[in-house]
């Protein structure tokens, strides 16, 4: 598998797929069916990204058009269903009319797709099917609208034309019927040749009785519904307007028998011109996507890496920017073998993790990423392992759950994965929570994986064999103003005041360094008492002179 | 008969409603879709749920399918198209979905026989009506669904065709004197006040019961949502300088009988439309005697009403008699029975 569940919605891949306005049902299907492009898959990946470029220059480049395009997209419809069955049985009015649809609308795309020209991406021209647009539309007015019409047949036309002809003449003859009537007895029916007598008008009653030309359709206790008997001349018209609604009813069918075979000598071409109408629509959700966050194409290379300038984890950044705050772009360079980001808590280095493994999938996926450039080599896996309230409400510990999910990623990780690991063991005690990662880190080291660790323990890697990153966080801050700011600003939004003063981007540590101490200068800022921090400080260096001492 | 040439020269959307089960609407609406042919009128016909079906599914008695005149459009149900013995022109496949499939609009290019169905969320009543006008109907007549007045609200027709009849109640007098508490619900008067008007319009998001006052610093929001059960509460809020008392939902008996009597004179309920007013007749009589008034914001325009003398029950009233003694209780609202042609 390429990425779980779990990892597309942690790197916030989730969050770009949903975000993707699809409009056709073809384009909806594209993207369910995607897969990952895998490691040998380098050279389809950029004819997808050539694609992908195209499209996004054209949406720059043709606005309007593109806007038009849209707009048929909306109104689009699934008829794979129709298309697969055409061959096998005949098609029912409806479909044929959406059918017809479907065509007009393929045809409005290609009038589009050729007002763009040069700047239209090769590949989406939908194939000619105005021969078949031409039988469904014997009027010639490429109209929206259907129905078996006379122009269809002239045997059709002529059944038609009959039966037309015996209803007028059985109007006409009830209708003198019904004029006799009047004059004989004078009652007057209705548009249905009926008359509802009351009893209590004894009179009407008499003369509807003893009129020839009635019968009594239903009575009740007030009131007698007499109807208009039909003459033997109309009951002679009745029956052949009759007998023609059924010839009528069996030419349609043959037209719809004729038009269902035009229909499926052309389907395999349409159901070809949808696929391309699925491809655009794709394309077109993630060049808009791309040109609504920045994104860039990145670079890709053959071997693993993973090497992004200033990229932006997008659902962070929204966050932030929902809040009024800018979100400062992290770069960092991962090759095969184990990084980790150190730092203080409230550093943000689980969001440059996440950033990472964002950009990695949006790359294997043929996405454009949000960075201001990126060098990727496709990853095989994608794995991510951090902190899940949704394991403590099932009931397990937090370091039992992570232990048994590190196991099945160390597990199912082959050759090119990408793993990121935030914060192993970082729940329990600090001694054995240190002895851990660094095992972790040792054995991931030699492994032909890309690791990404975030620990806020100290020393558990050497500069030697991996490679450390250090969250700036507040070491760039001015402590006076910071203070400054702080202290007019009310309790509950203390807090954000030091996540925006925080610098979340990462600087290479060459050689051993101590994790930057930014723990208690937080806790000085948000006005923890003075006595505190001055002996926390004390311990801090005794600690770190008995670490010393002992080589560790 | 002229019923349609009189209502369209004024209303581009009418809803036929039926007072209950069997009270005739779809032979009203059968009569005027005839009347519509005669007189050249390019009508629309829609139906807030399924109808025109060969049978009442509930009682068993016969009701006509909807009989389509040569270029009259109707919104038809996908599943439903091959049952129609009109001859249908598919004009257009709209966005509203029912059980029976997406609804089109269909033109008749031959006469005949058709199911209609159409949304049955007021929201789609609209869209599929202005679809039809902007299609080139010259009107849009709504099958309203048994017994669910409220969508003929105001927001989906301009105008009302009630029908009712002798299936409302054995007693003449009963279905005269239900008939008329209908009207007279439909028939309540607009509010004008514009003051009140302008308090309830900067209130309006809210969805709070709102107590104007006689000036307006006296204006209150109540943090009542409904009338539901609320009368005691909304009782006790208001005072003598109270004026409207505005309702976002429903006005309930219960509400209304919570208003100590005294100040049931000085302060009226103002409700959005009429289909909010849920009080029987007999607690909305005693009511009334005792001060109660109310005022809608948009009301609804009776244009007729149309009775059905039988009963599915087997028994029938005298026609001519019901028309006298409803036409007695309505005032001047036309009463007719389509099937005598007697108005």
């Amino acid at each position: 598998m390429y990425a779980s569940e779990r990892t597309n919605r942690e790197t916030g891949f989730f969050d770009v797929l949903s975000e993707l306005r699809l409009r056709t049902p073809y384009g909806k299907k594209r993207a369910a069916a995607a897969r990952a492009f895998a490691p040998g898959d380098e050279a389809a990946l950029e004819a997808e990204f050539d694609r992908l470029q195209g499209v996004r220059n054209m949406l720059a480049a043709h606005g309007d058009a593109a806007k038009r395009i849209e707009g048929v997209f909306d109104e689009i419809k699934d008829l794979s269903l129709t298309l697969a069955r055409c061959s096998e049985l005949v098609l029912s009015t409806v479909e044929l009319f959406e059918i017809k649809v479907l065509l007009l609308r393929t045809e409005a795309l290609a009038g589009i797709y050729g007002e763009i020209g040069s700047a239209m991406p090769s590949g989406f021209m939908p194939e000619d099917t105005s021969g078949l647009l031409d039988a469904l539309d014997p009027e010639g007015g490429r109209m929206p609208t259907f129905y078996i019409y006379d122009l269809f047949s002239e045997e059709l036309a002529a059944l038609r034309r009959r039966k037309k002809e015996k209803e007028r003449l059985l109007r006409a003859d009830r209708k003198r019927l019904a004029d006799e009537l009047f004059a004989a007895a004078g009652i007057a029916t209705d548009p249905k040749f009926e008359a509802v007598i009351a009893r209590g008008d004894t009179a009407a009653m008499e003369a509807a009785r003893s009129a020839p030309q009635l019968y009594a359709a239903g009575e009740d206790l007030f009131s007698v519904r007499f109807a208009l008997a039909a003459s033997e001349a109309g009951r002679a018209l009745q029956g052949e307007a009759e007998a023609l609604a059924a010839e009528i009813e069996e030419a349609e069918d043959r037209v719809r028998a004729e038009l269902t075979c035009a229909v499926a000598a052309e389907a395999a071409r349409i159901l070809r011109n949808c696929d391309r109408i699925g491809a655009l629509d794709f394309l077109m959700a993630k060049a808009a996507h791309a040109l609504r966050h920045g994104c860039v194409r990145p670079v890709i290379t053959r071997g693993h890496a993973l090497r992004i300038e200033e990229g932006r984890h997008l659902p962070t950044e929204r966050a932030l920017r929902e809040k009024g705050h800018a979100y400062r772009p992290v770069s960092i360079d991962l090759a095969p073998g184990v990084s980790c980001i150190m730092g203080a808590n409230m550093g943000g280095k689980t969001v440059s993790m996440k950033l990472v493994g964002l950009v990695a999938a949006m790359t294997g996926h043929g996405f454009f990423v949000p960075c201001k450039s990126a060098v990727v080599g496709l990853s095989a896996s994608i794995s991510i392992l951090i902190g899940d309230s949704q394991d403590l409400r099932k009931g397990l510990s937090s370091f039992g759950s992570e232990m048994e999910e590190l196991n099945a990623i160390l597990k199912d990780s082959g050759a090119r994965a990408l793993i990121l690991i935030d914060e192993i063991a970082g729940a329990t005690n600090p001694a054995e929570g240190r002895a851990l990662t660094r095992a972790f880190i040792a054995h991931l080291s030699d492994k032909p994986y890309i690791t990404l660790m975030t620990t806020h323990f100290d020393r558990v890697a050497d500069g030697g064999t991996v490679a450390n990153y250090c969250v700036r966080g507040l070491s760039g801050a001015n402590l006076e103003d910071l203070a400054a700011a702080l202290r007019d600003a009310a309790p509950g939004e203390r807090l954000e005041a030091i996540g925006a003063l925080m610098d979340y981007r990462l600087e290479r540590v060459m050689g051993e360094r101590d994790t930057p101490k930014d723990a208690i200068r937080i806790a000085e800022i948000l006005g923890v008492n003075k006595e505190i921090i001055a002996l926390a400080r004390i311990f801090m260096e005794e600690e770190h002179a008995d670490r010393t001492e002992k080589g560790v | 008969m002229g019923l349609l040439r009189e209502t369209t020269s004024q209303y581009k959307i009418v809803s036929v409603v039926g007072m209950a089960k069997n009270t005739g609407k779809t032979t009203t609406l059968g009569a005027l879709i005839a009347e519509a042919a005669d007189e050249g009128i390019r009508l629309g016909v829609t139906s807030t749920g399924r109808d025109g079906e060969t049978e009442d599914l509930v009682t068993g008695t016969a009701k006509p399918r909807i009989f389509l005149p040569e270029g009259a459009m109707a919104t038809i149900p996908k599943e439903l198209y091959a049952f129609a013995e009109a001859g249908l022109e598919i004009l257009r496949m709209t966005d509203y979905h029912t059980a029976l499939g997406q609804v089109m609009i269909c033109g008749a290019v031959s006469e005949g026989t058709v199911q209609v169905a159409g949304p049955v969320s007021a929201t789609g009543q609209m869209g599929i009506c202005a679809e039809m006008l902007e299609l080139g109907a010259d009107m849009v007549l709504i099958d309203g669904a048994i017994d669910r007045r409220s969508v003929a609200a105001p927001r989906t027709s301009d105008a009302v065709i009630l029908a009712t009849g002798a299936a409302l109640s054995g007693r003449m007098s009963e279905v005269a004197a239900e008939t008329a508490h209908v009207a007279e619900l439909y028939g309540l008067p607009t509010l004008r006040d514009e003051a009140a008007l302008a308090e309830i319009a900067k209130h309006a998001g809210e969805k709070r019961i709102l107590c104007i006052g006689e000036q307006s610093d006296e204006s209150k929001v109540l943090n009542l949502k409904t009338g539901l059960a609320a009368g005691a509460d909304v009782g006790g809020a208001i005072d003598e300088n109270s004026r409207y008392i505005c309702l976002p939902g429903a006005l309930t008996k219960g509400l209304a009988e919570g208003i100590p009597a005294n100040f049931l004179k000085t302060a009226a309920f103002v409700v959005t439309d009429p289909t909010k007013v849920f009080v029987d007749r007999r607690a909305w009589r005693r009511l009334r005697d005792r001060g109660l008034r109310v005022f809608v914001l948009s009301g609804v325009k009776i244009v007729a009403i149309t009775v059905n003398p039988y009963s599915p029950a087997g028994f029938s009233f005298d026609s001519a008699e019901l028309i006298r003694m409803i036409g007695a209780a309505v005032g001047d609202i036309p009463v007719l029975d389509v099937r005598m042609r007697r108005a």
